[in-house]
């Protein structure tokens, strides 16, 4: 098996210069290309064509210092990332402090809805999303922006648009752009929890607060008990929650509370902003994080694009790799040049007409009547004992679309040392089987070879 | 005579095979086709343009399975028989093998056997002998004589009938002869109309032929197979992807009533349409490796990079059988071949009020550009109905021709002709949906990933394909 020898970002700038090539292709300079070494392998192999692609790529891109223009859109996705992770943070202090009143009392249940609860939702939009397939619910308006920024027509593109467009392709969309968006999604929201979090401990390490809880359409006892099930877990991981005397006590207009009571609900609120709100969260984003590099493993460049069936020829041509294993001694010397012999020659009076090799559907002219066909040895015999008898011009007749070989040569060679007279040659031809220029000038070489005179070959 | 052992290091491992026969018959010719390289040896019409043994290896997934070797042709087949009959002659005992040897062994470099006697030689190293014939020819002695002296050597022969297209009479009297030889496992392989069933059947009888080859061959057949059906893949994709180019290409027209600017942006569109099929037409060519190279010497016909036949140019579409009586069609022939479409077509309009009443970012995404042409008053222009139709038809015409093109054909492909390519059954339908998303008219992720897309996509792939 091959190793990989690329990475996902290697995939990415080769996406890139293809987007980059595609619009600007002729300002690019391609000098340092010009030479790159044939492949090694006979067949096409996946991984060894992105390592050539990816040779090729960094050729160009070092030659014509594209480097930071690729990277550009990598660290504007950055650094955009960053922003957003400073004004969740942001959003989560100002959702803890919103839950503190002026009065010292800290509402508990305000302050769960709004770090959890929100939370929750987002949760449930992206589990959803991501089980139905559908990018705008698991990336909401993230997604929304990131789909749309690749489609975004620009009229006068640029070599930097280009590479940003092929980069938000490849990187936002499809599986590997859900599961990045994913990971920043979870980003977000972990930093918006993790800010909450931090600053309720510097309040309450700095401050001493009154937990209360009220409210409007549940009925009284609703939320003591929701209390005792978010606090199940916390309990069974040994913490200290409030229980029901305390809970009640809690109530917005009761008396002050113990510090037992304000230690059991600081415990309680701390306990679960991490267990339901920063620990799925974690999990989520690692799931996302391995699913995102799991996908990054696994992006294939689509080799069907017309661009990459090009390179695939360019850099995977298979050369056949023939050798000559048995050499001709003769490799080289080229076949004497040969004058066409004059045209009108006319058939001899009296002529004795032999066929070689011809078909039934060849036919001779009108007047001559071929007196033997040679076909075999035996013929070939009984015709060399005929020629060698007779005294009139004898008529060697081929068929003029086949090939004079050597086997053919030597025959009427034969013939002719045979005959009492220069024997005449014509050339046959059926209107079925169209002869070339080049296949009359064999006939011809064959000719001379035999010692049969240019005026002596009827060409018809 | 120095004579190079051929890849010793892989030889117990490799199926030798040599390509015997007749001068002229099409060894070379079979050997290219199954390369699927233009390159391999000198093609000729004329006698002993092959005079060495060359080697050439095919290999599945990289590993080499078989070697492959072009022979010189048997031209003095009688003499050669004569020759052996002599040294049979004068060692009676000898069993007819070694005659074989000792002539090899025994041959000079001025001999006129010479030729032969590589042939023989190279007979007498390989595993089996694929003996090309070409069935115009009449049975004459010399064949059988080659029959003969080849069965001599033991090995495995399958002959292969070439130049079949049209000589079916001609076809039944070979094989007529061939079975007084024992010889009843023939195979027609076309090498100039070719097909890849051929070539499996090719394999397959060397399968039965060779027993201890067996799985490495099978590993071969299906390596082939894969490639082939990717190939064929590749090149209906390419003009899925070329419909999908013309059919979602749109020239916005701002200027009212005027003439120039209107047939400027007509000659815009025309030259878009060419070099989107131009450039398909390379890709075609890239992809069944037939090079630009090939396209000189063959005269494919392409001249200068441009089709021989323009697409606008008057009675294409009436080679192509399209309804020359339709207005559409008639201008199209006169070269204007182009609708004009008011405003995006209907749906834009429709969008429009949609997206006014509120109907979102997305309609606003989809839409935007109609939106801003109603406002506008922009109209498009797109390649109109029988523009796409003839392009389908001579693409999907060329791809069938390429699929049967062995890397032997030296005569000029046509694509002029009109064929029983049909359009698929819901063009209307395809083409329409495709107008309605300018958006596909590049490739992107979303658009290859979007369904509907893949439906159209598959559904043209499966028509283009589709030999029926």
């Amino acid at each position: 098996m091959s190793v990989k020898k690329y990475t996902f970002s290697d995939l990415v700038r080769i996406e890139q210069l293809r987007k980059i090539e595609s619009i600007k292709g002729e300002e690019l300079s391609y000098a340092s290309i010009k030479n790159m070494p044939g492949s090694t392998s006979s067949d096409f192999n996946y991984p060894e064509f992105i390592h050539r692609l990816k040779i090729r790529a960094n050729h160009l891109i070092y030659e014509n210092a594209l480097g930071n223009k690729l990277r550009q859109p990598n660290q504007q996705f950055i650094r955009a990332r960053r922003i957003g992770l400073i004004i969740a943070m942001i959003l989560g202090g100002l959702a803890a402090s919103q839950a503190v009143s002026e009065s010292s009392t800290l509402n508990i249940y305000w302050l769960l809805v709004v770090l959890l609860g929100f939370n929750l939702i987002s949760l449930l939009l992206w589990i959803s999303g991501i089980t139905l397939n559908l990018q705008s619910l698991s990336g909401g308006i993230i997604a929304h922006l990131t789909r749309w920024l690749p489609s975004r027509h620009k009229h006068d593109p640029t070599i930097v648009s280009s590479a940003s467009h092929a980069w938000c392709e490849s990187c936002l969309t499809g599986n590997v752009g859900k599961w990045r968006i994913s990971v920043l999604m979870h980003q977000l929201w972990l930093s918006y929890l993790a800010a909450g979090l931090v600053l309720l401990i510097l309040l309450m390490l700095a401050k001493q607060y009154n937990f209360i809880w009220g409210t409007t359409l549940l009925p009284d006892g609703t939320l003591p008990k929701l209390t005792q099930i978010l606090g199940s877990p916390l309990e069974a991981a040994g913490l200290k929650i409030p229980d029901d005397p305390q809970t009640i006590a809690s109530r917005i207009g009761t008396s002050k509370q113990d510090a037992e009571t304000r230690m059991a609900w600081a415990t309680f609120l701390i306990g679960s902003l991490i267990v339901y709100g920063i620990f799925p969260r974690l999990l989520l984003l690692g799931l996302s994080w391995i699913m995102q590099k799991w996908s990054e493993h696994r992006f294939k460049l689509d080799l069907y694009l017309p661009y990459y069936i090009e390179l695939r020829q360019h850099l995977m041509g298979r050369n056949v790799k023939a050798e000559i294993i048995d050499a001709d001694p003769q490799a080289g010397v080229k076949p004497v040049d040969i004058a066409r012999p004059p045209e009108n020659v006319s058939i001899p009076a009296n002529a004795q007409a032999f066929g070689i090799e011809l078909d039934t559907a060849t036919p001779w002219p009108e007047r001559v009547v071929c007196r033997l066909n040679i076909i075999d040895q035996e013929s070939h015999d009984t015709a060399i004992a005929l020629i060698n008898s007779i005294k009139t011009p004898v008529l060697l007749g081929v068929a003029a679309h086949r090939l004079p070989d050597r086997g053919i040569q030597r025959m009427i060679k034969e013939l002719v040392d045979s005959s009492n007279t220069k024997p005449w040659l014509i050339l046959l031809s059926k209107p079925s089987a169209p002869v070339t220029s080049a296949r009359e000038f064999a006939w011809f070489r064959l000719a001379e070879a035999c010692g049969i005179p240019a005026e002596h070959v009827i060409t018809r | 005579m120095m004579v190079k052992k051929p890849n010793s290091l892989n030889a117990p491992l490799l199926l030798n095979i040599a390509v015997v026969g007749h001068t002229n018959t099409g060894k070379t010719s079979l050997i290219r086709t199954m390369l699927r390289s233009t390159e391999f040896g000198i093609i000729e019409d004329a006698a002993g343009t092959t005079r060495h043994v060359e080697q050439a290896t095919i290999s599945a997934n990289n590993e080499p399975i078989l070697n492959l070797y072009d022979t010189p042709g048997l031209e003095d087949s009688r003499a050669l028989f004569a020759q052996i009959k002599k040294l049979q002659a004068r060692s009676k005992l000898s069993p007819p093998l070694q005659v074989l040897e000792q002539f090899v062994a025994d041959i000079s470099v001025s001999d006129p056997l010479e030729q032969e006697a590589k042939v023989i030689r190279q007979v007498l190293r390989s595993d089996i002998l694929l003996y090309i014939i070409d069935v115009r020819e009449p049975f004459l002695e010399k064949y059988r004589l080659e029959l003969e002296i080849l069965t001599q050597s033991g090995k495995p022969i399958i002959p292969v009938f070439n130049f079949i297209a049209g000589h079916d009479q001609e076809l039944t009297k070979w094989r007529q002869h061939l079975t007084a030889f024992h010889m009843h496992a023939t195979l027609e392989f076309d090498t100039v109309a070719f097909t890849f069933d051929a070539e499996k059947r090719l394999y397959q009888k060397m399968q039965t032929l060779l027993e201890s080859h067996y799985d490495r061959l099978q590993k071969l057949i299906d390596y082939r197979a894969t490639l082939w059906n990717q190939l064929c893949l590749s090149g209906a994709k390419r003009i899925a992807e070329l419909i999908a180019n013309v059919a979602c290409y749109r020239e916005s027209k701002t200027t009212k009533n005027n003439l120039i600017a209107d047939s400027l942006i007509e000659n815009r569109l025309h030259d878009f349409v060419r070099k989107a099929e131009q450039h398909c037409l390379h890709d075609l060519l890239v992809i069944f490796n037939f090079s630009e190279k090939d396209v000189e010497i063959q005269n494919i016909p392409v001249s200068n990079g441009q089709w021989q036949l323009d697409i606008f140019a008057p009675g294409i579409l009436k080679a192509y059988g399209l309804d020359v009586g339709s207005a559409a069609a008639k201008g199209a022939a006169a070269g204007v071949g182009i609708d004009l479409m008011v405003g995006g077509m209907s749906l834009g309009a429709a969008s429009a009020l949609g997206a006014i009443a509120g109907a979102g970012w997305s309609t606003f995404k989809r839409y935007g550009d109609e939106i801003k042409a109603t406002v506008k008053g922009t109209k498009w222009q797109c390649a109109d109905e029988t523009t796409l139709q003839v392009l389908y038809l001579r693409q999907k015409h060329l791809l069938k021709k390429l699929m049967h093109r062995g890397h032997a054909a030296q005569d000029t492909l046509q694509v002029d002709k009109t064929d029983d390519e049909k359009l698929p059954n819901d063009w209307n339908k395809l083409i329409s949906t495709l107008r309605q998303n300018p958006s596909w008219q590049e490739h992107s992720a979303a658009r290859n990933g979007n369904p509907q897309y893949q439906q159209i996509e598959t559904k043209l792939v499966g028509e283009l394909l589709d030999e029926k």
